[in-house]
């Protein structure tokens, strides 16, 4: 007698398709798993039973052995439960009829089925081993109905699951609820005033995917504008929706009010977080701030309060746009390509810069906060701009002005820019100036002689180091695809020019 | 040869001299007599200079020249060429005075050189047409280099240097003299370390002549000259207020930031702003 289901499980946030078989012989009742199953699956059996029998039926009295196949490789979580049970309910029936179908919940003693994390990239994966219906927790429908053409059947106790495995009922196929257009944000650069050139850089980092870095002293709106950001990108496509949906899910931050992620993601991690809170990681590795910002902002608010180990071993993921993880089982892969977008304030204290008060920091404190601010990390920075504060008279002569950029503008900028890049770097592997390498710059930031010129001379009179000149480069890139132009000219150049790190002078 | 000559009855035989005892009684000249009505400073030094003091000199002709200051030296080899080069590197002024006719090129290998500041810039000299270099010639001339200029910086001199003569000159006549230190176990700097033992300004950095000459913010007319008409509005407009912000300068200008952005960073490269704390302030020394 041996009965055959399907499901899934989890490495990282990719699924990957496994068959539960059941067998029962004859011995001393008992109940084996094989299979690299981890602890959650081995104590089904303890969950199962009771179950089994708090929902009238029976629990064999016989030797049940649970494989799982692929023997070899690891298996996670509490989803397993439910196809388990189904595999020893089913034992003594032809499972033949189920070869399209696949189960995912976790039981509880008295048969209810609960919510499990990651079935977004779980379904995914199914849909992809050719399965057609998905028997899964209601309150997980929702998340998993974002794939239209996977039948989605919601339960929510195991009489319902095995009427369904049985043939007896076919089960109501969940129906996405519609969505009332896109959810708009009510954060828009309109509200910011008397930035306009701090607008006009981010207008550039957003065009390009530049990582930006914003010096400036406390309450000049930093915050304020690094959080409009994912105003002015792209809206997700359907992939990307997919995507981030599935690290959401893995990392269980999916629910009722939000089982699909629909906007682009702004991560503010605090800056106590350690290195596993940022990149990901732990037993079962699950993603970090980092991939949790997949696709959209990263914003590390107050660099000079980050620890600096945490801080350098961002460097690499953001860098090859994705977090390894190495665990016995094997290397997870999270993906990792996000603006990068950082806030720091001029000194400890913050007042370095303000005219009217008075800098308390010692000198070792403005030392260390220097380094910081020039150290590895933030010189792999594209865009470094200052933030000034707006002052009363700045504001209300601002406000008698003509209107401000507002995001819709500011996104039809970047979007006519993106869109260019696109069709540059086609079938190149680069997917926008941001990402350019060395070759890249050298074979698409074309300069007119006069741009060249400029450069030129830049590279000597300010000291521009090597990093420093294929900075400006990208950036130029992007400032001439703002505005339309095929080979990077003086104007270009010169715009980038303001976005250089400063040469700080040691304090 | 197409000359000119000046002599002190008339208005624009140069200011500096006028103060002197034995001034020249006529003074011929190649170029632009106008460079002399900017702020004028000698460099001068010995012929047999090291890299060192020929390094120094080209980078304070530079630094002095860019921002309008005219740099005066003797045309001789070492220090003076070096100090011609680098003004005219920095596309700025210099004043060549020599110790012959204009017609005679004289140390013969900088014949280049005299005419690019034929062109450029000045040749001066008191001597006639045809008038041959003599040793006793530069002395004379020397203190014609000291009169013109308000300091009188002596980059590099050996023990016995002719630039030493410059430099007593130019005490006597009441100008500034102003000496760089050098290490002591050459002998290329025996003369000017000990100039600076005898009272000599010490001077460490190109800032010690801005300071001395009281230049802190750029020449309104130099700036006209050297900006283009948005440039120079921007100029103003930081004379006027100070230091501003890019969003300042956007709104008094009415002015988008994509627009003013690369106006501010070629001034910056002009040397005319710098950006710091988050402001742009109009470049001081």
């Amino acid at each position: 007698m041996l009965t055959k289901i399907q499901t899934a499980t989890l490495m990282g946030i990719e699924g990957h398709a496994v068959t539960v078989e059941t067998d029962l012989h004859n011995g001393m009742p008992g109940f084996n798993i094989v299979g690299l199953a981890d602890t959650t699956i081995r104590e089904a059996c303890q969950r199962i039973k009771p179950a089994i029998m708090n929902c009238g039926y029976l629990f064999p009295r016989e030797r049940v052995t649970v494989n799982l196949v692929p023997a070899g490789s690891p298996k996670e979580g509490s989803h397993f439960d439910l196809p388990i049970a189904l595999g020893v309910m089913m034992l003594g029936q032809d499972t033949e009829s189920l070869k399209h179908t696949a189960f995912l919940g976790e039981v509880s003693l008295d048969g209810t089925i609960h919510s499990v994390k990651g079935v977004l990239p779980l379904a995914i994966c199914l849909r992809r081993a050719g399965i057609k219906r998905l028997v899964l927790p209601a309150s997980n429908a929702e998340e998993a109905s974002i794939l239209e053409d996977l039948e989605i059947l919601p339960v929510t106790t195991l009489r319902e699951a095995v009427a369904i495995a049985e043939g007896e009922q076919m089960g109501t196929p969940y129906l996405r609820k519609e969505t009332p257009g896109i959810p708009k944000t009510e954060y828009d650069y309109s509200q910011v005033v008397g930035q306009e050139s701090v607008k006009r850089a981010i207008t550039i980092g957003a065009a390009g995917a530049h990582g930006i870095l914003m010096i400036g002293s406390p309450g000049s709106g930093k915050s304020m504008m690094a959080k409009r950001i994912p105003s002015i990108l792209p809206e997700l496509t359907y992939e990307e929706k997919l995507e981030i949906t599935g690290i959401y899910s893995v990392a269980g931050l999916l629910d009722d009010h939000r089982p699909v992620i629909e906007e682009r993601p702004f991560r503010s991690p605090h800056h106590t977080i350690t290195k596993v809170g940022l990149l990901g990681g732990g037993a079962r590795p699950r993603p970090g701030e980092l991939s949790l910002a997949h696709r959209g902002v990263l914003f590390l608010d107050e660099l000079g309060e980050f620890d600096s180990k945490v801080i350098d071993s961002l460097r690499q993921p953001i860098e090859d746009q994705v977090v390894h993880i190495t665990r016995q089982m094997g290397d997870v892969l999270f993906p990792s390509q996000v603006m990068l977008v950082v806030a720091a304030n001029p000194c400890k204290c913050g007042n370095l810069w303000d005219d009217k008060k008075v800098c308390s920091c010692t000198s070792q404190q403005l030392e260390s906060h220097r380094r910081k601010l020039m150290g590895p990390f933030a010189d792999r920075i594209d865009m470094h701009i200052k933030v000034n504060p707006v002052t009363k008279e700045n504001l209300i002569r601002a406000d008698q002005m003509a209107a401000g950029m507002s995001s819709a503008q500011m996104r039809e900028m970047v979007l006519a820019a993106r869109e260019r890049q696109e069709h540059r770097f086609r079938g190149t592997g680069y997917r926008d100036n941001g990402s350019l390498d060395e070759r890249g710059i050298k074979a698409y930031c074309v300069l007119t002689g006069a741009g060249e010129q400029l450069l030129r001379e830049a590279f000597g009179r300010l000291g521009l180091t090597m990093r420093g000149y294929h900075k400006i480069l990208k950036m130029a890139r992007t400032v001439a695809d703002l505005e339309g132009a095929d080979r990077i000219a003086e104007q270009h150049v010169a715009e980038a020019l303001m976005y250089r790190p400063d040469i700080w002078e040691q304090a | 040869m197409k000359y000119e000559w000046v002599t002190p009855d008339m208005k624009q035989y140069p200011k500096g001299l006028r103060e002197i005892k034995n001034k020249p009684k006529k003074l011929y000249y190649v170029g632009n007599l106008e460079v002399l009505n900017q702020r004028c400073v000698s460099l001068v030094g010995s012929r047999t200079a090291n890299g060192y003091g020929k390094s120094v000199a080209e980078q304070l002709a530079s630094k002095l020249a860019m921002r309008g200051v005219t740099v005066v030296s003797g045309l001789a080899k070492g220090i003076d060429t070096c100090a011609h080069r680098g003004a005219l590197k920095a596309g700025g002024n210099t004043a060549a005075v020599l110790g012959c006719g204009l017609d005679v090129c004289y140390p013969p290998e900088n014949r280049n050189l005299m005419k690019e500041i034929a062109e450029k810039g000045l040749l001066i000299t008191e001597y006639d047409l045809g008038t041959k270099a003599e040793r006793y010639h530069f002395p004379n001339r020397n203190r014609i280099i000291s009169g013109l200029s308000e300091i009188t910086v002596v980059v590099q001199a050996r023990n016995r240097s002719g630039s030493l003569i410059t430099a007593e000159l130019a005490a006597e006549q009441g100008r500034e003299v102003m000496a760089v230190p050098g290490n002591i176990d050459s002998q290329h700097n025996l003369g000017t370390n000990k100039l600076i033992r005898e009272g000599a300004t010490m001077l460490l950095s190109e800032s010690d002549i801005f300071e001395a000459l009281g230049i802190d913010h750029i020449d309104e007319q130099e700036a006209k000259n050297k900006l283009s008409a948005t440039e120079f509005e921007i100029f103003e407009l930081l004379l006027k207020n100070g230091e501003m912000s890019m969003d300042e300068i956007c709104m008094a200008l009415g002015k988008s930031p994509a627009y003013v952005n690369p106006i501010v960073a070629v001034m910056e490269m002009k040397g005319f702003t710098f950006s710091e704390m988050g402001k742009i302030f109009l470049a001081n020394v």
